[in-house]
């Protein structure tokens, strides 16, 4: 097999214990979103065009409450403006493809995509391929959120709650950041990060974790400042 | 203005925030000090989105709850065996016991 196709089917494996954690989450994106009395059309449509599940799941809420569309279009964007983060985070990688491939890449660029996206950069050491390999993690999410959401659109409000879901994608994360805490620098802005998060909260439309992302890098860069 | 309208600016603007630094990135050069910071995204939105999802209980702090003895013992299993599967397994079956 070629060595791109290695790579994208590597991609599709690191991204898989992650989907266990996304499908039952797009499923109730479906269900929720199809009480909430959205067309099923539409529903679906949210899922491939904006493609990001939390600001799904606000907009399908915020649809029956007669909030005017541009409030809702703002929410949606600064509930998204995290990934502007991945954006920057993942562009050194991405500065020798072609357009068509960034605009590409751009698109998948998920939490979920991401985290696998950005281990495979710093782990794998294959610049030729590793493109390849955010692919397959990317497409293996986008086309799990697909399926889920068109489940969820299918059994309606036949599906219960199941508790244990809730916590699916905090520990799904969990494995996939624990191993990459090497040194104190990185280890600081973790606990940054996570500390701030919660103390902040209380800040409307999720703009809390970017306050926590920004503390935490500049306490990252803070610690690997003393050191060197 | 339309529910479809609204969905697709919201998709456009979505898609705009990914490929905002991706797009940028190929015609400047980086100063150093973002570089550096870059290294830190991961470690910090992710434990952030972590923190979030297990300390809070509808936007208030629980920091006593199965949801958190989960997480704990998933991030000691996570430290030894550095594979998701194992972490994910170990923390819902404390999570299961504990509810």
């Amino acid at each position: 097999m070629h060595p791109k196709y290695q790579a994208w089917f590597a991609g599709i494996k690191a991204e898989i214990p992650i989907v266990l954690g996304v499908v039952p989450f797009g499923v109730i994106y479906g269900v929720t979103a199809l009480k909430l009395g959205l067309s099923p059309w539409l529903i679906q449509a949210m899922s491939t065009i904006i493609f990001a599940g939390s600001s799904q799941m606000i907009v399908a809420q915020l649809f029956g409450t007669g909030v005017p569309n541009v409030a809702i279009i703002l929410t949606a964007a600064v509930v998204n403006l995290r990934h502007a983060l991945y954006s920057a985070s993942v562009a050194p990688y991405l500065q020798q493809l072609k357009r068509a491939w960034r605009v590409l890449l751009a698109y998948l660029l998920t939490d979920e995509a991401y985290a696998v996206a950005i281990t495979g950069y710093q782990e794998r050491n294959d610049p030729e391929y590793d493109h390849w390999y955010f692919f397959g993690a990317g497409f293996m999410l986008w086309f799990s959120w697909q399926l889920s959401t068109a489940i969820g659109l299918l059994v309606g409000s036949q599906i219960g709650t199941m508790p244990v879901l809730e916590i699916a994608l905090a520990l799904t994360f969990i494995g996939i950041l624990v191993p990459t805490l090497r040194d104190k620098a990185v280890i600081g802005a973790a606990v940054t990060g996570a500390s701030v998060a919660v103390l902040a909260a209380g800040l409307p439309y999720k703009l809390g974790l970017i306050v926590a992302a920004i503390v935490g890098i500049g306490v990252g860069l803070g610690l690997e400042g003393k050191r060197a | 203005m339309s529910q479809w309208l609204t969905i697709v600016i919201i998709g456009l603007l979505t898609f705009g925030i990914r490929y905002s630094f991706i797009a940028l990135f190929g015609n400047a050069n980086v100063p150093e000090i973002i570089k550096r910071g870059l290294r830190f995204v991961p470690a910090a939105v992710l434990a952030a989105i972590i923190a979030s999802e297990l300390a809070l209980n509808n936007s208030q702090i629980e920091l006593f709850s199965p949801k958190m003895a989960a997480g704990g013992i998933a991030i000691i299993v996570a430290w030894y065996t550095r594979q998701v599967i194992p972490t994910l397994v170990a923390g819902f079956i404390v999570f299961l016991l504990l509810n």
